[in-house]
């Protein structure tokens, strides 16, 4: 393998990675100027897609919408890290959190056949409870935040290590493209770019990735020099990967998808019939974008990258650094800069309509019911502009955002078993599940600060768990769920706008 | 060969990559205009199934797995995920020609 030699693109200037952020802005743009004048007429259409998402675009943006940019970089980096075991325990739960998801999704949609948000539905199910309410609210809220900080840091990052671009100014170009697309179309927009987003994911990762194993000298060269280095690098069963991520990751994936707003939203988006086989068609074709991309991990053993002089100490980098430092055609190094980009897009604008769905139906609506359909119109797109606001202060600012990070992941996983609980036993009560979210984060994070992500979780989730249960048992209550299914729809406030075409 | 294309293999990449891209694309537009015309048609009241994707979901999950315990079987099936990641837009052309039929 001594013969391949890792050195810069000179071709790669700060202007093509600006360029190539505002491309593919563009490109999405012009798909949802279409949508918006076809599809988008009220409010209803603007955050539910009226109830009228797809098969095809329900598949096609529940894989978009859960390839994030770490999934893009993070498969390599763990094959990079722990060999195939690193590749088996990054990907096998990643698909199978997205299945694992439609028990609660068929649920959730036969119970409240007109629901928008979680906490719409933790309120009704818990008789307006307002700490209930609020704690999902604030959950819901900062969820959404995080997944807009993160991704877009992820753009800025790729840009300027690529490309040598600014990173602020890469953060700031690509949270105004997708602002601007969401603002436009809701929903709508978010599935419709991320059914483009999906094609990007995968054909270009696969012309990418045979041209990345020719420069690198081929499958051969690549196998033997990994096995050579022995240490069970092809082999899944290094117990290392488990303990040292697996599980957690696990955990917290299925955390995402069961208590995260963004699939809820798509569950009540799509048609009811095509819920199910959606989210099962999404799991099952997302398994090939890391198990694709994870080569480069692979690659990035066999030619000994050093994780510390060539990569700046972090594994995450070891996908961009090889892509960049192969020797490949410019072309495609702007092309794998583009898979990531639109993973970031597309996670960032689904973020934006989950809190846009949030503020309209859960903060708008409750303050001003009798609000007219063109007010409520012009307040859906306002959260979205404030989520950017904010992720931008916090992006160009340079603080340390661990803080939202961790609170945003202690509120979701505390949330994931009393929502399952809330959801499947009627006898859940309101200050349970308020109870058991407060004492798991109250007790749990300070377990996973002492003992580790692993403790840490598993803490959070047995409080979470117990504590509703004893709250339920004591209590005799049962809840009616056919209450659900009366609630109306909260964005019907007036009849359908005609279409801005007509 | 010109370097631009790196090699054959990556040169047939493309070739085949254009081609299920191109009808990607083109029942992903043949849908959306679908939706526009249908936006306000009522739901058509066919319950959710479930079995199926109960089985295929453990189908998939045993079928992930094996791919990537391929990967330290031998070197050619290190092509195994690239032909994975071409199939995924092609499953993807299938529900979007799957909601058209419905």
């Amino acid at each position: 393998m001594n013969e391949v030699q890792l050195a810069a693109n000179e071709a790669l200037k700060p202007e093509l990675g600006i360029a190539s952020e505002v491309v593919l802005g563009l490109l999405l743009l012009a798909l949802v100027y279409y949508v918006k004048v076809k599809l988008v007429r009220n409010t209803k259409d603007f955050v539910i897609a009226n109830r009228k998402i797809g098969f095809g675009f329900g598949v096609a943006g529940l894989i978009s919408i859960w390839t994030w940019a770490m999934a893009v970089m993070m498969s390599a980096a763990q094959t990079y890290s722990f060999g195939l075991s690193g590749l088996f325990w990054f990907t096998v739960p990643n698909g199978l959190a997205v299945i694992a998801a439609i028990p609660f999704v068929r649920k959730i949609r036969t119970l409240m056949p007109d629901g928008y948000t979680i906490p719409e539905f933790v309120k009704v199910r818990f008789d307006g409870n307002p700490v209930a309410g609020g704690v999902v609210v604030l959950g819901a809220l900062f969820g959404s935040l995080i997944e807009v900080i993160i991704n877009i840091k992820g753009t800025s990052l790729v840009i300027s290590n690529v490309f040598g671009a600014d990173p602020k100014l890469a953060a700031i170009i690509g949270l105004l493209v997708v602002l601007i697309y969401s603002i436009l179309g809701g929903l709508w927009a978010s599935v419709t770019t991320s059914a483009l987003s999906t094609l990007l994911h995968t054909v270009p990762s696969a012309i990418i990735l045979v041209a990345a194993l020719h420069y690198a000298g081929g499958v051969n060269s690549v196998w033997h020099s990994v096995a050579a280095q022995g240490n069970d690098l092809l082999s899944v069963a290094r117990p290392d990967a488990a303990t040292g991520f697996g599980i957690t990751l696990a955990l917290g994936l299925l955390t995402a998808t069961i208590a995260g707003q963004e699939f809820w939203q798509v569950a009540w988006a799509l048609k009811k019939k095509d819920v199910s086989r959606s989210f099962f068609w999404a799991g099952a074709w997302f398994y090939p974008i890391p198990i694709c991309l994870g080569l480069l991990g692979l690659i990035g053993l066999a030619l000994h990258v050093n994780v510390n002089t060539q990569l700046g100490g972090d594994a995450a980098a070891v996908g961009p650094y090889l892509i960049s430092h192969l020797g490949l055609p410019t072309w495609l190094i702007i092309l794998y800069v583009i898979v990531i980009l639109s993973a970031c897009y597309s996670v960032i604008d689904s973020a934006f309509t989950a809190t846009s769905s949030v503020f309209v139906v859960d903060i708008i609506k409750p303050l001003f019911p009798n609000i007219s359909e063109k007010q409520l119109f012009f307040w859906a797109k306002i959260p979205m502009f404030f989520t950017a606001i904010i992720a931008a202060g916090v992006v160009l600012s340079g603080v340390d955002f661990v803080t939202i990070v961790l609170t945003s992941y202690a509120i979701r996983t505390a949330i994931l078993i009393p929502l399952i609980l809330a959801l499947f036993w009627s006898r859940t009560t309101g200050w349970g599940f308020v109870g058991g979210t407060v004492l798991a984060i109250a007790i749990g994070m300070p377990i996973r600060s002492a003992a580790g992500e692993l403790w840490g979780s598993l803490s959070i989730l047995a409080i979470s768990a117990v504590v509703p249960i004893i709250f339920g048992s004591v209590r005799n209550f049962q809840f009616d769920f056919e209450r659900l299914r009366k609630i109306k729809d909260a964005t019907v406030s007036s009849e359908a706008q005609p279409l801005p075409a007509d | 060969m010109p370097n631009i294309f790196v090699s054959l293999p990556t040169l047939a990449a493309i070739g085949v990559g254009i081609v299920i891209a191109f009808f990607y694309l083109r029942y992903m537009w043949l849908v959306l205009q679908r939706v526009s015309k249908t936006l306000d048609d009522p739901d058509d009241g066919k319950s959710d199934g479930f079995a199926h994707s109960f089985i295929g979901a453990i189908i998939a999950v045993i079928a992930s797995s094996l791919a990537i315990i391929a990967y330290g079987f031998a070197p050619q099936f290190l092509y195994v995920g690239i032909a994975l990641a071409l199939a995924s837009p092609i499953a993807v052309a299938y529900t979007f020609r799957r909601e058209l039929d419905d």
